[in-house]
């Protein structure tokens, strides 16, 4: 028997539905509008209004982006150059100083761990001027290493309050018994902590790429040759022109969704390291 | 002071093992806050090949003068007024929504595809967005025009003087709403469920236990949302790829202004420039330090 508190119940339920339905549909139109231009003949996009769906599909667009430009491929190498050099590098100190942050002592320790803290809350933008006449002095400008390094530097300490968190949430009996068994610190930390803390890697790897991925003032500021741009930069340079008579719209809509794939990637695979990252006290991102 | 010596001699591993983060730090963050802060007391044109020559104050007395200063914080202030507290309201009743779903793989489903935003790659979206707002493929236009019929009393939405930061601001609530869905989430689960369970008890209402329950104990989570984004006080890279602070100087914003200073207009004055960048992190330390102490009274208190 269908109760009147039932019933409302159940609309409760549907309302509740429909408007996530809704905020879903608004969260991913982005994605089905692009996709919706890339897979069209450009002669479509020459009327005004142009409509929502394709009358006609085709590939031919992201052909044309993987092997008619040629900058598109070194923008995409440079990035994962860049991308996988400076995460791998990430992974590697955070792990190191997370470590001597949850375990060692050392005087000057905590005034250190909280100055590198606190600098998080500045964003890199603010001393921009100051970080290019660095690079500049050093001749790094305009090269891949002279994105590399910053890049580094600036996602490090994200890394680091990461895995201090990690390795204070491990017993710290564990490496204790290690060192007795003989194991060096160094032993201890290679051999026992780092297997037992490879989700934490997994969260540092994922928060570091994605930021990275998308990194656009610095690289924009830095690089001035397409040896050194990454993709992020790499699109102003397939942005449709209307003063020219060839517009590209599904060319560069091909090219933002290539550029989307890897990020999109990370984030199915690895999806509930997000929800872990952001539990984990990783609040940027 | 030789015993210290001799003690951080004796903890040199802990120093080995945070070195390459010193390192890292102290050459791409420390040292570039430091020359900032020096070069804003210089004149120092990187485009000009003289030697910098130390002003004083000067730059910092000719930021009090400058009328861009005060244009362009109203316009970032306008464009905080509208991002702000849209994005969190519209993330706090996303987060309240998808917690409302008993099935908990349905409402992960939900929250992940509400996310997926937040990981694309910021100047893409702003590129596509750009995209979605031109007047000739433009699907805005398209649909409220020849879709819903409706008319649409502007002349486009990046060239428009008056929709230009209204459509930036639209553009960065639906990339951010996820990410501040996930703080609140974590915030929710924070709070002990008996506390609902004493309430229902009493016979409050669903809106009671929301607003004597639920909204007090996210106090936390609206000071870490607070202070997450104090750094779009400096927002630059999506009026910079969306409009170039055009048209006019609509959607020039106080970042933006601050880095053509330093980077496009003239001989590129950076040390004008670092002083309008020393004047931002000063004003956005300030408020952090006055919702910190703010928030945390508050929530003492109660």
């Amino acid at each position: 028997m269908i109760t009147a508190a039932r019933l409302k119940k159940d609309i409760a339920k549907t309302v509740i539905h429909l408007l996530l339905i809704a905020a879903v549909f608004v969260a991913m139109f982005l994605l089905f509008w692009l996709i919706s231009i890339a897979v069209r003949p450009v002669q479509e996009t020459y009327r005004v209004g142009a409509s929502l769906l394709p009358k006609k599909l085709t590939i031919v667009n992201f052909h044309q982006v993987l092997f008619e430009l040629p900058q598109m491929a070194i923008y995409y190498r440079n990035s994962l150059v860049i991308t996988f050099i400076a995460v791998g590098s990430i992974v590697i100190i955070s792990a190191l100083a997370g470590y001597a942050f949850a375990r060692m002592q050392f005087p000057g320790r905590n005034l250190i761990f909280w100055a590198v803290i606190a600098t998080i809350f500045f964003p890199y933008t603010i001393s921009l001027p100051a970080l290019y006449d660095i690079l500049f002095r050093l001749h790094l400008t305009d090269s891949l290493i002279g994105l590399i390094l910053p890049y580094t530097a600036i996602w490090l300490r994200l890394g680091t309050l990461i895995m201090r968190q990690v390795f204070l949430s491990v017993p710290r009996e564990l490496d204790d018994a290690a060192i007795i068994d003989g194991c060096s610190r160094l032993g201890a930390f290679w051999r026992v902590l780092l297997p037992l803390t490879s989700s934490g890697w997994v969260v540092v790897a994922i928060f570091a790429f994605v930021p990275m991925w998308g990194e656009f003032i610095l690289a924009f500021t830095v690089t001035s040759t397409p040896k050194s741009m990454p993709i992020s930069i790499g699109m102003k340079m397939l942005e449709p022109n209307p003063a020219f008579a060839e517009w590209t719209f599904p060319v560069a809509a091909a090219a933002a969704l290539m550029i989307f794939i890897p990020s999109l990637l990370i984030f199915i695979v690895f999806q509930k390291w997000f929800t872990r990252g952001i539990t984990a006290g990783a609040l940027k991102f | 002071m030789n015993t210290l010596f001799r003690r951080i001699w004796k903890e040199r591993g802990g120093y080995a093992f945070i070195a390459p983060l010193l390192g890292y730090m102290g050459m791409f963050i420390f040292l570039p806050v430091v020359y900032t802060i020096v070069l804003s007391f210089t004149r120092h044109e990187f485009l000009r090949p003289t030697k910098d020559t130390l002003v004083g104050l000067a730059n910092y007395v000719e930021w009090f003068r400058d009328p861009a200063v005060w244009e362009t914080f109203k316009n970032t202030l306008y464009f905080l007024a509208m991002y702000i507290p849209i994005h969190v309201f519209y993330g706090l009743a996303l987060a309240l929504l998808t917690n409302s779903i008993v099935n908990r793989r349905v409402a992960t489903l939900y929250r992940s595809l509400l996310y997926l935003p937040v990981v694309l790659p910021l100047p893409i979206v702003a590129y596509a967005w750009k995209w979605m707002y031109d007047p000739t493929i433009g699907v805005f236009t398209h649909i409220i025009k020849d879709i819903l019929g409706l008319s649409f009393p502007f002349s486009g939405w990046l060239i428009d003087q008056r929709m230009a930061m209204p459509s930036i601001a639209i553009m960065s609530v639906w990339q951010y709403s996820g990410w501040i869905m996930m703080l609140f989430l974590v915030g929710l689960n924070n709070i002990p469920n008996q506390l609902y369970e004493a309430a229902r008890i009493d016979g409050s209402s669903a809106w009671k236990s929301f607003f004597r329950i639920t909204l007090p104990l996210l106090k936390p989570t609206f000071f870490v949302i607070v202070i997450m984004r104090l750094a779009v006080l400096g927002i630059t890279v999506q009026p910079l790829i969306m409009t170039e602070g055009g048209p006019g100087r609509a959607t020039m914003t106080y970042g933006l202004h601050s880095y053509y200073l330093a980077f496009r207009w003239g001989n590129w004055r950076m040390g004008y420039a670092n002083a309008w960048y020393v004047m931002l992190a000063l004003f956005a330390t300030i408020l952090g330090v006055m919702a910190w102490k703010f928030l945390r009274e508050e929530s003492v208190s109660d």
